[in-house]
């Protein structure tokens, strides 16, 4: 496989998963406006259940995922009840409440789990070869593009054809016209923050295949939530996943032009430059 | 018994100084010192909160200091005497970088910008091997030297008492300069920004500088402090001084121990980082910095402004000095004799601001098209036109609040588009807001004082702004309220309040935004007469209203404006009978007829 077919499979398959870490985050922040800096730690206490799960049972590691889904919305849903009680200024109080979230999770995790590094990494990985490409493809690069593809094509569909769908894309665009018009806001919200703790139970299992888990490893994740979700706002899925398309060939460029290591930098970068060309970053709803 | 913040604090270090002269170090020596530390870090962190940011990217700042500091020494030989205030010097390099390149962010938006901007020279300083060795880090590192002052002799590098009282000479120092930013005329501009940023630009406090200023101090402290760090330590290496616990931890301690207090980032420190050390390490060895974690979300649930204010409260409020018996009884409202003012003059008909073509779009909607308008000096112009027809946004123009799109304002012939508010206030020109800004947590007298401090010429100090602080206040009517904090007063007093302030910068035009809604028939009359007065004092108005209450009653010219287009200009009569002004805001179907363009 030639370095350039390599770099558009691992960007692809990257950047689709990119997008179902920011989804979870732009669902919770469009409801509540809240900058959930736990949302990475989340991901990667998700990525620890799975990865202990299939080292001790010995099972495929995508049969951890029923765990994970059924225990990261609760979860989310224990950090909605927590933001309930934060009080004004909103955003800045909140940003600092799940900063302190985010310090706890890790914490929990190098008591927990320690500070060693894990991949959930089975010792033959099977290869899928297709031969029409020339290429060939570890089973869990597949995995990944298919299942965040999945994802992601899921949640677009609930929330453009379903009613529920509809309106929780009324309460991000609106609350107080979704309210008049009769739609639960609290209700909403817990809507909100299940979809974003199954998406996060979804995406901790994947990010244990793909990228290394360590208590610290959130901050990343989360950078590149915060990033995707300022590139394409709230609740535009097509524009999210394009934005992490462009962030997982620009990540795995950097891996291979520069070295492995500056790949890091990348989406920091661009969250940087992307909050100097737009200061105000996001508008949910257009100015008064 | 109450202490001032100054005098604690001098308890305070003093209590630190003779804690290790009772004899045998009464408990662990390097957990206090590394308190005395962490304090420090936290006092330095806060000088940037003071102006309303949260950083959540100081460890950058103690990284560079550390790696500048430690890379002179070890590749040059340099002593760490130099190589500490250099590493500080490249940590305010950096610092520079934020204030240009962050200019416009604000609150979370800044705090996520300074999360992603530790990366840069985290992976930077981690990949450049042949200069930093990268992860495997710098060993070896020169210790502190050793400081002979007279016959006392501390070795920084081996003895650890002497470094106790290095450490705590830190915190001293970094404890000083927080007083001084607490006090002083900056101090007070600081306080400004983070109760209000837009009205801190309106009474003349030069925002960016200010807020720059506030960070480069914070930087240079911070990289101070990281040098010291990686020579205490003798080795260094990314992941010791780049980590979200050391961009985490001054933000703890100080949001916990108090942001807004003289001695709240210290107290933090002091407190949690022994309860930290002491208690919690020994039965947690892993995973004991959770405290940290659950400290910041209990105090911002439950005390926002940290232990030191709650102490504070506890001893008997009111830091500020009592409201002082009125010398002076309050006269009746309006009362214009007793303010200073240049000689009086009447409308001279020359043009003082002048509007060039002016336009200004949000996105693709034109908000404003093509107006051009004067106002000449001395007289009284009022801006007439229905909600949303632009009045608002043209005085967000005049005053640099916001830029506009195409064409030119001129003041005193001097062309001012683009500037920023506070370069606008010192050329002479003061504006009110439709929806009053207050400095909320200040007292009216304060709010006031910010005026004159910080508008043209401006005052020295709090002290001497406040005998013209309190004739203003006299001449709104608010003289009773001096010492009421400025949140809590309504709506029409705070409207008044806007006139005081904007008044204390010493304008030559003032803009007088809305100033009739919500006022009442009474309040009408006593407000025509307040303007009439100030044009006795030979001031410039320029006053919008969507009603004809209080514009009918003083104005001498009438603007109207509607969905942006200046329909006419000239006397009141003359504007009134206007068929496109009737047209407009009468729904004179008639009046059609006379004007095609009408509406």
């Amino acid at each position: 496989m030639s370095a350039g077919m390599h770099l558009l499979v691992s960007g692809f398959s990257l950047g689709s998963f990119y997008a179902v870490v920011a989804l979870g985050f732009a669902l919770i922040f469009g409801v509540t406006h809240a900058f959930n800096l736990a949302h990475g730690e989340l991901i990667i206490l998700s990525g620890y259940l799975a990865y202990f799960l299939w080292r001790a049972l010995e099972v495929h590691p995508l049969a951890t995922l029923p765990l994970t889904l059924a225990l990261m919305p609760v979860f989310a849903l224990a950090l909605a009840q927590l933001l309930r009680l934060v009080r004004e200024p909103f955003p800045m109080n909140s940003l600092v409440v799940t900063f302190g979230v985010a310090l706890v999770v890790e914490q929990a995790l190098l008591y927990t789990f320690s500070a060693d590094y894990r991949l959930i990494q089975p010792a033959a990985p099977a290869m899928v070869p297709f031969p029409a490409l020339g290429l060939v493809f570890t089973e869990a690069q597949i995995t990944l593009l298919a299942l965040s593809l999945l994802a992601t094509g899921t949640v677009h569909l609930w929330l453009t054809r379903t009613f529920e769908g509809k309106a929780l894309r009324a309460t991000i665009q609106n609350p107080q016209a979704a309210r008049l018009a009769g739609i639960n806001l609290g209700r909403m919200r817990m809507t909100a923050f299940a979809v974003g703790g199954l998406l996060i139970g979804l995406a901790g299992p994947l990010y244990g295949q793909t990228l290394y888990l360590y208590p610290a490893g959130g901050l990343e994740a989360t950078l590149i939530a915060v990033v995707l979700t300022i590139f394409a706002g709230v609740g535009r899925i097509p524009t999210l996943l394009l934005g992490g398309w462009v962030l997982g060939l620009a990540e795995s460029w950097a891996a291979l032009a520069l070295g492995a290591n500056w790949r890091e930098l990348v989406s920091a970068l661009l969250l940087v430059l992307l909050l100097i060309l737009r200061p105000e970053g996001l508008k949910t709803r257009p100015e008064a | 018994m109450r202490l001032s913040p100054g005098s604690a604090a001098a308890l305070l270090l003093a209590g630190l100084a003779g804690w290790p002269l009772l004899g045998r170090w009464p408990v662990g020596e390097t957990v206090l010192g590394l308190a005395c530390f962490y304090g420090a870090l936290a006092v330095a962190w806060n000088f940037y909160a003071l102006t309303g940011a949260i950083s959540l990217g100081h460890s950058a700042f103690f990284g560079l200091g550390a790696y500048g500091s430690a890379l002179l020494a070890s590749h040059l030989g340099w002593s760490p005497a130099v190589t500490v205030p250099l590493g500080a010097l490249a940590a305010v390099g950096y610092a520079g970088l934020w204030c240009l390149g962050f200019a416009r962010l604000r609150g979370v938006y800044l705090g996520l910008a300074t999360l992603a901007a530790v990366e840069v020279p985290r992976v930077i300083i981690d990949n450049w091997n042949s200069l930093t060795r990268g992860s495997q880090g710098l060993v070896g590192l020169p210790p502190l030297p050793t400081l002979t002052l007279g016959p006392l002799s501390l070795a920084l590098g081996t003895d650890t008492r002497a470094q106790y009282f290095l450490l705590l000479a830190l915190l001293a120092l970094s404890l000083l300069l927080h007083h001084v930013a607490l006090t002083s005329r900056w101090g007070w501009a600081w306080r400004a920004l983070r109760e209000n940023e837009t009205a801190a630009g309106l009474v003349g406090v030069p925002v960016w500088r200010h807020r720059s200023l506030a960070l480069l101090v914070s930087a240079a402290l911070t990289g101070g402090l990281g040098a010291v760090y990686a020579h205490l330590l003798g080795i260094l290496e990314p992941a010791l001084v780049f980590t979200l616990h050391l961009s985490a931890l001054p933000l703890v301690l100080s949001i916990f121990g108090g942001r807004y207090h003289l001695l709240g980032p210290a107290v933090g420190a002091l407190i949690l980082y022994p309860l930290d050390q002491l208690l919690l390490r020994p039965w947690l060895p892993t995973g004991h910095a959770v405290v940290y974690g659950v400290m910041v979300i209990l105090a911002i649930l439950f005390f926002p402004r940290g232990v030191a204010a709650w102490l504070e409260r506890r001893e008997g409020k009111d830091p500020e000095p009592a409201r002082r018996p009125s010398a002076s009884a309050p006269g009746p409202h309006g009362q214009g004799e007793s303010a200073a003012s240049p000689p009086p003059a009447g409308p001279s008909g020359l043009p003082c601001l002048e509007m060039v073509r002016v336009s200004k779009r949000f996105g693709r909607r034109p908000v404003l098209r093509e107006v051009s308008l004067q106002v000449h000096s001395g007289e009284i112009l009022a801006v007439l036109g229905p909600n949303g027809s632009g009045k608002t946004t043209l005085f967000n123009l005049i005053s640099g609040v916001l830029r506009p799109t195409s064409g030119r304002i001129l003041l005193f012939g001097t062309d001012i588009t683009g500037w920023p508010p506070h370069r606008i206030v010192h050329q002479g020109l003061a504006r009110t807001s439709q929806i009053p800004r207050p400095f909320p947590e200040m007292t009216v007298l304060q709010n006031v004082a910010m005026g004159l401090m910080f508008g043209s010429p401006g005052a020295p100090s709090l002290e001497a702004a406040t005998p013209r602080a309190r004739e203003l206040l006299e001449l709104v009517g608010l003289a009773d309220q001096a010492a009421t904090p400025a949140g809590e007063l309504p709506f029409a007093d705070l409207q008044r309040l806007e006139v005081a302030r904007a008044l204390a910068t010493g304008p030559r035009v003032l803009l007088l935004d809305e100033m009739a809604a919500g006022l009442g028939p009474r309040e009408v009359v006593q407000a025509a007469r307040l303007l009439r007065t100030l044009r006795q004092q030979g001031l410039t108005l320029m006053i919008n209203d969507h009603l004809l209450t209080l514009t009918a009653r003083v104005s001498d010219r009438l603007a109207a404006l509607d969905q942006g287009e200046l329909l006419a200009v000239g006397r009141p009569e003359e504007v009134l009978e206007h068929p496109a002004v009737r047209a407009a805001y009468l729904g004179e179907r008639e009046a059609e007829a006379h004007e095609p363009d009408g509406l």
